[in-house]
């Protein structure tokens, strides 16, 4: 597999979900990916026969797995064919559904982007005045480059291990993934530890001028995120972030007007 | 009169061109790629540096980061969509900046964080039309239907993804027309106590993430991290 064709299944790849629909999932997209890839993309001469990919996908209508585990599963079409017609292979996408959603949705996102925040907050607490261009602003970045770097690289790594080496790819990748999840998660809980504590504590330190005033702007703010925490837990829905939000508002709101 | 029509020209254009960019980084959540651009700890800077508002996208980025990182997208269901809060967020603020005259930084800053709380509930219905809707382009083709129209089909899909985003972002947009003339009647908010809100949910999220079976098994963990928590703000207080 040439570098043309890497970037251009990753190009590819890019649109998985492009299409995504409660019927179809992602088989438009995974279709799609296969069929611009196998225009030229045979492994010893063997052509692909793309009206029985077709048949196949369509017979196992609803396609779906995490969206950047795919690469792998669309390179082992490539290198055999024949791997459709074997069930452990639409087994596949349930198992990197699962270890995805962990790996990704649960462990490295979450991570990075309270990493990216604490950041923020630390810059915060050594200078509060934002408009000094400190180090600190680059704080998006941490987020934004290591999971580029893991998510679109085993997007692209699954492409091309997938398609050199079949089926043993994928379990190797799916070792992979498992192996970092412990410690992602005891980083996050790290970092949970730390934003629990220095958000109460900037927010004291910004509303007690005087120390007179220190112990009224503690009671007051455990009591605030006493009645918000409480109120969270309470309402198990998913949306109660967006309605404690937007009900607190307007009840700040009420409490200024009058 | 011409004065008048040039001043809603303009406004016209800059909600266009807001609404666009909106519509742009939101085909991240859905439909390209998925880099995390949308995020809004990324986004609200990005759009915040393309429009002269760096520093206060990066406050409205990481305090709506906060607000929503309890919430994950797991097991196919539609989450909340933060991504769409942030760039409505910024954007709100951006408008409101260009045409609200007599109006403090503060009384805008609390409409943003309002419009964010709805844009995330709107937004997330929007998500569930929008996968509605490209049911249709799963009915169209079939085993049958040739490559290139699968292709194309699966491409179609952009489109249904960038009216959503662009939906949603000139949708608040023209909510802030509609009621900036009663921005000056709103109190005046202390910029901090604006900030406990949010920080209030997002230690409720950090809970609520970390009672999941993964994290409470990690207490030792968590305990480390408000000990270095406190270590630190001490230091730096020193």
């Amino acid at each position: 597999m040439g570098y043309s064709e890497i970037i251009k299944g990753f190009i590819a790849l890019l649109f998985l979900s492009s299409s995504w629909s409660y019927l179809g999932r992602q088989t438009i997209g995974i279709l799609s990916t296969i069929l611009i890839l196998a225009k030229k993309d045979t492994k010893n001469d063997v052509k692909v026969d793309k009206n029985l990919i077709k048949e196949r996908f369509w017979q196992k209508n609803a396609f779906n797995t995490n969206p950047y585990c795919t690469g792998v599963m669309v390179g082992i079409v490539l290198n055999k064919q024949n791997e459709i017609f074997n069930e452990s292979f639409f087994a596949l996408q349930h198992i990197f559904g699962a270890i995805g959603d962990d790996f990704f949705w649960r462990a490295l996102r979450p991570t990075l982007l309270s990493l990216a925040v604490l950041i923020l907050l630390i810059g915060y607490l050594v200078s509060p005045n934002f408009h000094l261009l400190n180090i600190f602003t680059l704080a998006p970045l941490l987020f934004l480059i290591p999971y580029n770097i893991i998510a679109q690289g085993i997007r692209v790594r699954g492409l091309y291990e997938g398609r050199k080496y079949g089926r043993s790819a994928a379990v190797r990748l799916i070792q992979d993934l498992r192996k970092p999840i412990t410690k992602l998660y005891n980083i996050l809980a790290f970092i949970m530890g730390m934003l629990i504590v220095l958000l109460p504590l900037i927010v004291i330190h910004h509303t007690s001028g005087h120390s007179e005033n220190l112990w009224k702007s503690i009671i007051f703010l455990l009591l605030i995120i006493l009645l918000v925490v409480l109120s969270y837990l309470a309402m198990r829905t998913e949306r109660a972030n967006s309605y404690l939000l937007i009900s607190g508002l307007l009840i700040f709101l009420i409490i200024k007007v009058l | 009169m011409r004065g008048a029509s040039a001043v809603n020209l303009s406004m016209v254009g800059i909600i266009v061109i807001l609404s666009l960019t909106g519509a742009i980084i939101l085909w991240d959540k859905l439909a390209i790629g998925e880099f995390g651009i949308s995020q809004p700890i990324v986004c609200c800077p990005l759009i915040g540096l393309l429009f002269g508002e760096f520093y206060i996208g990066l406050l409205l980025g990481g305090v709506l980061q906060l607000v929503w990182v309890g919430s994950l997208p797991l097991g196919g269901k539609e989450p909340l969509d933060n991504q769409g809060a942030g760039v409505v967020a910024i954007t709100t603020y951006i408008l409101a900046k260009k045409i609200v005259v007599d109006v403090h930084q503060e009384q805008l800053i609390f409409i943003t964080l309002l419009f964010a709380g709805l844009a995330s509930i709107i937004g997330q219905i929007f998500s569930q039309i929008m996968k509605k809707a490209n049911n249709q382009l799963y009915i169209r083709i079939n085993q049958k239907s040739s490559s290139s129209s699968i292709v194309a089909t699966n491409f179609a899909g952009l489109l249904s993804s960038f009216l959503r985003g662009f939906t949603l972002t000139i949708l608040f947009q023209v909510l802030l027309i509609i009621i900036s003339p009663f921005l000056k009647l709103l109190p005046q908010f202390n910029f901090t106590e604006l900030l406990i809100l949010p920080l209030a949910i997002g230690i409720a999220g950090i809970a609520h993430l970390v009672r999941q079976r993964q994290i409470k098994r990690r207490i030792l963990f968590s305990v480390l991290g408000i000990l270095t928590g406190i270590v630190l703000w001490v230091i730096v207080k020193l």
